[in-house]
């Protein structure tokens, strides 16, 4: 495909195999969460037993605004934020711009959550970073969401680890394509009864060649969000505006409007929804309103990208009156090449433009991903498993994170599952990831042989993808499939026949591989059919 | 005493300045990089362009630079674009961000 | 037409001739030990560019979202027919390689 000479090969084979064994475990760990973050909505959904189907945005929202700013102080009133949270529950965040404890800019205020009914659930007061915790019926989104962003380690450095990881998958991807001189001719090539080594490389060459542009794009979109806030924006505020990160933030996001603080009533927020659901054809994902109660009020609408577009869409309303005034890109003041492009990066990594078909598509080439990084570190293991047999351990680690992952993540969503209904899924959920992680550690030290411990996982997989539907309707007491298609929720019943299916698959799997007429000689060999 | 340098082949002989040139010199050059293109690049319609693509294009900026200090046999070319870059930004930026000594003369 | 029926349309078209590839892939073949029902190189050429018309046409009639749609719907009907189980009447005696691993 692409030739490089002897030396030239063998740097990148040395890049591409280095890159993914130092940090493929924990690339591993970030896709797959990613995989998973994919449908966070929809798991939160399925998990918290959300019925309501319409947007908060539909219901009267104007009212239920005052009433909370009449509540709020004024030395919070400068901006407010508006966006679905929970069971299409209505989140209100009042707040001002401030320094935090280091001086970097943040957002200080006071954070409300009403209910699909408009009745006030929680009041919390804080910085940005403080007031948008987990909370009971989202706490197992919150958590898929949260590993994968930053592997639950505290900003930045979580940002900066899955910054690198994005960079390390970006190498990988590159230096895969430069080493693989027969791309197109291999690119159906599986033979499994070769040798282990053989058979591995196939396996991840092939996932890896259909897999490789969105490898690129995902690697690149991902790497662009963990830096972006950490190093892009301070580095590039430094330099074009002498530090000033809210300079940086108005040049970019800005609507550039002559100052007049007078006070002035907000403008109805209800014809400003109607309005702008009639535009764009669906209720805003955001809404964002500077200057709240002055004359130069705005009011910012997003929504989801119209059907044939990857870019998100912004409708800017005048906030004292609320009239229309202009549609505008989410980057930018007018459409530009620049605004474009960053508008895309959302998209693109999150697969969210097309409704439930792109999330589907971005999920099985999340999961081809995983394989890829799987088989990639089976591959190393492999190769030089045939030389010594020191690396057995090695073997073990990866088959322990390679299915215990997926494990615990499952635990995850059991326990919260189980406590939601007594207030205490934020702290089980978690919970239940740990325990299930010191278990599947603990199996993999003392289990006599990886084929057993990839049977015992496979099948312990199996089985509680088959008790998470059970869980939902008997210990979260969730719907019933006919009262969720009925409330417009078919993802529910979905998510419930899914597990079921794929449960009843690793069960299987884990069966067959235990029955005597499966087993072979080699060790490293049986765990090439893992 | 016999001079060994010969006998060490010329790609381990200057594996560490590569290592380096690829390690921390690719994550310095870009961070140049990051904070000088804006300076320069032409601010589009919008007047964003400058400081938006830098922002995305940082991880490929980066990637571009690893593998050329990766793949470019000449040890020396792959120094040079490095060092110009690292320059060449670096003094926009110091420009940038220094105080004008006209301004002080003036000032007098 | 809508994006989801256009995307799905260019996918159907483009996996069929994805299919119609991977069954008739050489190197694939050759692996099983059927070496006779390999495709000729012309004519996998032809029908590889065939599979990228409707992608294409996604991509000129403006819809991006589309396009999106056919590329990562391609990757994964690539993969999944690549790693689809043959029967086994397909496998052969040649099956097993026998070259040591680079």
């Amino acid at each position: 495909m692409i030739h490089l000479d002897k030396d030239e090969t063998k740097a990148m084979v040395a890049v591409h195999g280095w890159s993914g064994i130092c940090l493929g475990l924990l690339l591993y760990a970030v896709v797959l969460t990613g995989t998973a973050a994919v449908f966070a909505q929809e798991i939160g959904a399925w998990a918290a037993g959300h019925l309501n189907s319409q947007s908060a945005f539909e219901a009267p929202v104007d009212a239920r605004v005052r009433r909370l700013s009449e509540a709020t102080p004024a030395q919070y009133r400068d901006s407010l934020n508006l966006f679905e949270v929970g069971d299409h529950g209505l989140g209100a965040f009042f707040h001002r711009d401030a320094l935090d404890a280091k001086g970097m800019p943040t957002e200080r205020g006071i954070y409300y959550q009403l209910d699909h009914g408009g009745r006030l659930t929680s009041t919390v007061h804080g910085t940005s970073e403080e007031v948008f915790g987990p909370h009971n019926d989202d706490a197992l989104s919150s958590f898929l969401v949260d590993t994968h962003v930053r592997l639950h380690v505290p900003n930045p450095w979580g940002l900066l680890l899955t910054g690198v990881l994005g960079l390390t998958m970006l190498v990988a991807a590159i230096s895969g394509l430069l080493i693989h001189r027969h791309l197109f001719k291999d690119i159906f090539t599986l033979r499994r009864n070769g040798s282990p080594v053989l058979a591995n490389r196939d396996m991840h060459s092939v996932a890896g060649t259909w897999s490789l542009p969105f490898a690129f794009v995902l690697a690149f979109t991902g790497s662009f969000f963990s830096f972006y806030g950490t190093i892009g924006v301070p580095v590039v505020a430094m330099a074009a505006f002498r530090g000033d990160v809210q300079a940086l933030s108005e040049a970019v996001y800005g609507n550039p409007r002559k100052s007049d603080p007078r006070p002035a009533s907000i403008g109805d927020l209800d014809r400003v929804t109607a309005d702008a659901v009639r535009r764009t054809g669906e209720a805003p994902t955001f809404i964002s309103i500077e200057h709240f109660g002055r004359a130069d009020a705005e009011i910012t609408s997003y929504h989801q990208p119209k059907s044939g577009d990857l870019e998100p869409v912004a409708l800017l309303y005048n906030g004292a009156t609320g009239a229309f005034e202009r549609a505008k890109p989410t980057v930018g003041t007018r459409p530009s090449a620049g605004g474009t492009l960053s508008g895309i990066m959302g998209p693109l990594h999150f697969g969210n433009f097309a409704g439930i078909l792109s999330k589907a598509i971005w999920f099985g080439l999340g999961f081809a991903m995983c394989y890829v990084t799987y088989t990639g570190m089976r591959l190393w293991v492999v190769r030089r498993g045939q030389d010594t047999r020191a690396l057995a351990w090695l073997e073990r680690t990866l088959t322990v994170v390679g299915f215990g992952l997926p494990i615990c993540l499952l635990a995850a969503a059991a326990a919260f599952l189980v406590t939601m209904p007594l207030g205490s899924a934020v702290y089980w959920t978690t919970g239940g990831f740990l325990i299930a992680a010191g278990s599947v550690i603990a199996t993999g030290v003392v289990i006599r042989s990886n084929e057993a411990l990839t049977r015992t996982l496979k099948g312990t997989a199996g089985l509680i993808m088959i008790a998470l539907p059970l869980l939902r309707l008997f210990a979260a007491q969730g719907p019933g499939w006919s009262e969720a298609i009925a409330s417009g929720r078919p993802m529910t019943p979905a998510i419930d026949v899914g597990c079921i299916l794929m449960g009843l698959w690793l069960v299987r799997a884990g069966w067959n591989a235990a029955r005597p007429a499966h087993r072979d000689g080699t060790v490293i060999g049986k765990g090439v059919r893992a | 005493m016999p001079d060994r340098s010969n006998t060490i082949p010329s790609h381990l002989r200057f594996s560490w300045v590569r290592f380096l040139l690829a390690g921390p010199g690719a994550i310095a050059v870009t961070l140049a990089l990051l904070a000088g293109m804006p300076l320069w690049l032409p601010a589009g319609a919008a007047g964003i362009d400058n400081l938006v693509f830098p922002l995305v294009l940082a991880p490929l900026i980066w990637a571009a630079l690893f593998f050329h200090a990766c793949l470019d046999r000449n040890l020396m070319r792959v120094a040079v674009i490095a060092g110009a870059l690292l320059l060449v930004h670096g003094g926009l930026i110091a420009a940038r961000l220094l105080p004008h000594p006209v301004a002080h003369e003036i000032s007098r | 037409m809508t994006t989801a029926w256009l995307a799905l349309l260019a996918l159907a078209i483009s996996a069929m001739l994805i299919v119609v590839l991977c069954q008739g892939d050489p190197k694939r073949l050759r692996a099983a030990g059927q070496k006779g029902a390999a495709m000729l190189p012309r004519r996998r050429r032809v029908l590889a560019a065939l599979a990228c018309l409707p992608g294409l046409g996604c991509a000129l009639s403006g819809n991006s979202a589309a396009f999106m749609l056919w590329l990562g719907g391609c990757a994964l009907v690539g993969w999944i027919s690549a790693t689809w189980p043959r029967r086994k009447s397909q496998t052969g005696t040649g099956a097993l390689a026998t070259r040591n691993a680079p």
